[in-house]
């Protein structure tokens, strides 16, 4: 009893430490790939760590024109992901289930940008306006994409509880190994353009022509700061993780692995898959803003495939 | 299947009966109303105001008490409508609609002083008390009507009283307008409710509205003109159109019961009849849901591109009644499968989302009047950087804005969830294919209904409120004229904690509906608490945990000072104005993308001698025509100029041509008495 307390107890302890100490290290090793391919030795791994840590002991300006959405937007966005972490199925190994409700999710993540959005327009800068305005349009071209993939896996088992469509216990979804690819796969581009990344956005320029993410956190500064990229970063896991977990389980062999393999496996995966973001920013160019709705329609085309094949699973 | 088991004729007399607290305040109303009349200037707005809100105060009572039982009674039995007595009946169905216009008529009472003091001419002041009364005991007595004559009746009142509302400020052009538009859809509206009521008593020999069954081949008819009537008065597309003319219309505070209430009535006797009443039809169903899609999706897209605060709102309408409309479209689906579980949620759905958008919308809509009466426009073009000046008008925008977007762990997010819930079960439901599919691809376009109203709503705070003021008047505006919080203020304050509470609290607002809910399905075993499991209240603990100890220990260390500095202007010097996003340019980009169906035009023009480095003129223009008004309604009120002209012959003014009229209609009445 008290050995089985114990090991729950660190089973926890370990999911936290991981969710809270592995987001800055995907971000290194997405910088570290791509320096490698530009034939640079680049900053290394725990860069990303450092830079935070600098952050929070700097002095913050803000402008006068802000109000408190502009303070309090970074705090409320670290707290929602937090809680995201909590919820979404972005690890095999969860030592809780809470009921990760895929609306509740999805909703979730929206009012993250609600709050971004929102604390872009706060300084009444040019740039701040048109990072937003280019964030709603993005999310407004990938959110069905993200919620039919969801949607669709959801359907097949049945449930709207991604904790539970995401086990391996579930047998409905045991024998669709097309099903997850393609949500997979469709959730990984979309997670592309929701994290700002490659063909939507560069995030390594402050160029006006380019930015959708960067432009919007202009005006934060110092610990502010610190924090809209800690949320950032965790974002990236979370968004990362629910796409390599549904690559996962597309491979039959996880689904008769042991635990440990399993969460080994999945924090595997996600670095896999931050690796090869950091690959297709070095072989691709950032696509013309006209063009992104094009790159998009692939994503919305995978979950399309998913509704029916979601709908022929259920054929009665 | 019908008889309620509560149902009881008052016999009890006790002062405290419900059917005593709605009729006294009817009366109370009613007093105010003659009072208005007879008394001028002499009488207060205070005093009005107090009467307004004790009628509202005593409806908020009369629904608390006779939520769980339905009553039927007959205070108004001396006025007979000549077909049927003006009988009243409250039921499980109508009183969650009469706590809804119990609270927003307190809202609009609260806020009532303060907007009349601000009214220069005693005409105008007389004119807004004596309507509103009016259009009270018109909304009350429409949820109380037992029978289809007193209905219609009361809906006409409500009708008539209310386009006199929209026409308030009818010295301006746009009232006018608003108004014509308005009771134009008003008169259809009631034309084709007129119409299904006559067929319905056709078909049952009965008045009352709870004998009238939709489950037999002869109602699919009046059930097809019940809808039409229903979208037209609610604005869903395509009979949207006098929408975002009269919404913004009505003054301040009783703009927030026009817009919380005067679709919503429309909707609450959809499902009284065609929900209550057993509707089967699948013609019907397909109908709402495809209406209520296309109304969704065209609301929220015109709601993004409006430069009118005021009109993004009443746009934002059309959206959420086309949502509204989906699910009972779908409850009507899944009760003619035989799917209870499903008929049940998205009738829950319905409901609920009902009632929530009407408090978020009357939010909204008093926040709205309190920034145009503020900066003396609604032009977002002109707002900006209100959040320093107005921070709790801010404060409550920001929380209906966050309701109204769906956000957790608002009350529109419970109900959002129910209708997503609804399509997501029905597409693993045992139902044909095609539904499957279409279920789940309603869940897609929620998702981008969803996405589009949060673009919408970031617009409406973020230009309004956020940013550098756009404009002088915005730069001085102030929350209230004198030093404390003025009515209006405290009315959206009322609204913003009722909203904030039934968000965290939905499993007590479902258990509240359940009677409801109960008597829309016709199953006694539904838990109203048991749809929603997500413990929204205690997300918002944790969340508000985590914020705070996040300010705490990270952005309040004593080490990290702040400094307060401009806006990052590149090194240009002082940013103008000018530069910052405005209400248009942040909506463009999403234009472009739709600029088919918005037919969306830009114009730039560059001119000078090097116009390419040293431009003398530049202009950008963008132009929007409304594709549904020029190319649907242009031709049909074209076709109805040309038929009333063509008539104008038949009246040539002479007396004798006259005569022969009458005579020959005389001839035409003898012939059809004799022979029929």
């Amino acid at each position: 009893m008290i050995a089985t307390n114990i090991q729950a107890i660190l089973e926890t302890l370990a999911f936290i430490a991981t969710f809270l100490l592995l987001p800055p290290l995907l971000i290194g090793i997405i910088r570290k790939t791509k320096a490698r391919f530009q034939n640079r030795i680049g900053a290394p791994l725990l860069q990303p760590y450092f830079d935070l840590l600098k952050l929070l002991s700097k002095g913050e300006t803000i402008s006068k024109h802000t109000s408190w959405i502009f303070r309090s937007t970074a705090a409320i966005n670290v707290s929602l992901l937090i809680i995201l972490a909590f919820l979404a199925p972005w690890t095999s190994l969860r030592p809780f289930n809470l009921g990760a409700d895929l609306f509740l999710v999805i909703y979730l993540l929206a009012l993250t940008r609600f709050f971004t959005v929102l604390s872009a327009l706060d300084a009444g800068s040019a740039f701040g306006g048109f990072g937003a305005s280019r964030e709603v349009t993005l999310a407004l071209l990938v959110e069905p994409a993200v919620i039919l993939c969801l949607a669709a896996i959801g359907s097949v088992s049945q449930t709207s509880d991604l904790g539970i469509a995401f086990s391996f216990d579930n047998v409905a979804l045991i024998n669709q190994p097309g099903l997850w690819f393609i949500a997979g796969c469709g959730l990984f581009l979309a997670s592309l353009v929701e994290l700002s990344r490659m063909p939507a956005d560069d995030p390594t320029t402050h160029l006006e022509l380019t930015m959708v993410h960067e432009a919007m956190i202009l005006e934060n500064s110092a610990a502010n700061l610190a924090l809209v990229e800690y949320a950032h970063f965790l974002k990236i896991l979370i968004l990362l993780g629910i796409s390599s977990q549904c690559l996962l389980h597309a491979i039959p062999f996880f689904w008769h692995t042991n635990q440990l393999v399993l969460a080994l496996f999945s924090i595997f995966s996600i670095m896999i898959l931050a690796v090869s973001i950091a690959v297709i920013e070095s072989v691709a160019v950032k696509l013309r803003w006209t063009k992104l709705p094009e790159f998009i329609a692939y994503s919305v085309a995978m979950s399309i495939f998913c509704v029916f094949i979601a709908l022929s699973k259920n054929l009665n | 299947m019908r008889g309620n088991p509560q149902k009881q004729m008052t016999n009890d007399h006790t002062i405290l009966s419900a059917a005593n607290l709605f009729t006294s305040a009817s009366a109370i109303w009613l007093a105010g109303l003659v009072i208005t009349a007879v008394g001028r200037e002499r009488i207060t707005s205070n005093f009005l105001a107090f009467l307004m809100l004790a009628g509202a105060i005593l409806t908020l009572g009369g629904a608390a008490i006779s939520w769980n039982q339905s009553i039927e009674y007959n205070h108004l039995q001396y006025i007979s409508f000549g077909l049927a007595p003006a009988d009243s009946l409250v039921d499980s169905l109508s009183v969650p609609f009469l706590g809804l216009l119990g609270l927003l008529a307190s809202a609009a009472a609260v806020a009532s002083p303060s907007h009349v003091a601000a009214l220069n001419g005693q005409g105008k002041r007389g004119h807004y008390w004596k309507l509103s009364f009016i259009f009270l005991i018109g909304l009350q007595q429409v949820l109380l009507a037992s029978n289809g004559i007193a209905f219609l009746v009361f809906w006409e009142i409500m009708s008539l009283s209310s386009a006199g509302l929209v026409a308030a400020d009818h010295i301006r052009h746009r009232a006018q307008r608003a108004a014509f538009a308005y009771l134009t859809a008003t008169r259809i509206s009631t034309a084709f409710l007129t119409a299904a009521f006559l067929w319905m008593h056709q078909n049952t020999g009965s008045w009352a509205l709870s004998a009238w069954h939709f489950s037999t081949e002869q109602s699919l008819v009046a059930a097809f003109f019940l809808l039409i009537a229903v979208c037209t008065k609610a604005g869903v597309w395509p009979m949207h159109v006098w929408l975002p003319l009269a919404y913004p219309e009505p003054p301040g505070p009783t703009s927030a019961i026009f817009a919380g209430l005067v679709g919503n009535i429309s909707i609450y006797l959809l499902m009284r009849l065609l929900l209550a009443g057993d509707c089967s039809h699948l013609a019907i169903a397909y109908s709402a849901i495809a209406l209520g899609t296309i109304s969704s999706l065209w609301g929220v897209l015109f709601a993004l591109m409006e430069r009118d605060l005021k009109k993004l709102l009443a746009y934002s309408t059309v959206e959420n009644m086309g949502i509204i409309l989906t699910a009972i479209g779908t409850t009507i689906l899944a009760h003619s499968h035989g799917l209870t579980t499903i008929a049940t949620l998205a009738s829950a759905a319905a409901l609920f989302h009902t009632l929530n958008h009407g408090l978020v919308k009357a939010l909204l809509f008093l926040g709205a009047a309190s920034v145009e009466r503020a900066v003396h426009t609604r032009e977002l073009s002109a707002l900006g950087g209100l959040a320093k000046s107005m921070p709790w008008t801010m404060l409550c925008f920001f929380i209906g804005s966050l309701s109204i977007c769906a956000m957790p762990p608002m009350n529109c997010f419970a109900s959002k969830w129910l209708v997503y819930q609804t399509f997501f079960q029905l597409s693993f439901a045992n139902a044909p294919i095609l539904e499957r599919a279409m279920a789940l691809a309603m869940v897609g376009v929620l998702a981008f209904v969803g996405a589009l109203s949060l673009a919408c709503f970031t617009k409406a705070v973020g230009i309004a409120f956020l940013g550098r003021p756009r404009s002088n008047a915005a730069a001085k505006a102030k929350e209230s004229s004198t030093s404390g919080p003025d009515g209006l203020l405290i009315a959206q304050l009322i609204l913003a904690v009722a909203c904030v509470m039934i968000g965290t609290s939905v499993p007590i607002a479902l258990e509240g509906l359940t009677p409801a809910i109960r008597h829309l399905t016709h199953d006694q075993f539904v838990i109203g608490s048991n749809l929603f499991p997500i413990p929204q209240g205690q997300l918002a603990l944790v969340g508000g945990i985590l914020v705070s100890s996040i300010y705490l220990f990270v952005l309040g260390r004593r080490s990290g000072e702040v400094k307060s500095y401009i806006t990052w202007d590149c090194g240009f010097g002082p940013l103008s104005t000018r530069t910052e996003e405005t209400g248009s340019s942040f909506s463009h980009p999403i234009g472009r993308i739709f600029s088919q169906i918005l037919q969306l035009k830009v114009t730039t023009e560059i001119s000078g001698k090097d116009r390419r480095h040293f431009p003398e003129t530049v202009r950008v223009e963008t132009f929007m025509t409304p594709i549904l008004e020029t190319k649907l309604y242009r031709p049909v009120m074209g076709l109805f100029d040309w038929l009333s002209a063509s008539l104008v012959r038949l009246q040539t003014g002479s007396i004798h041509i006259h005569l022969l009229y009458v005579f020959l209609t005389m001839l035409l009445l003898v012939f059809l008495g004799t022979n029929i």
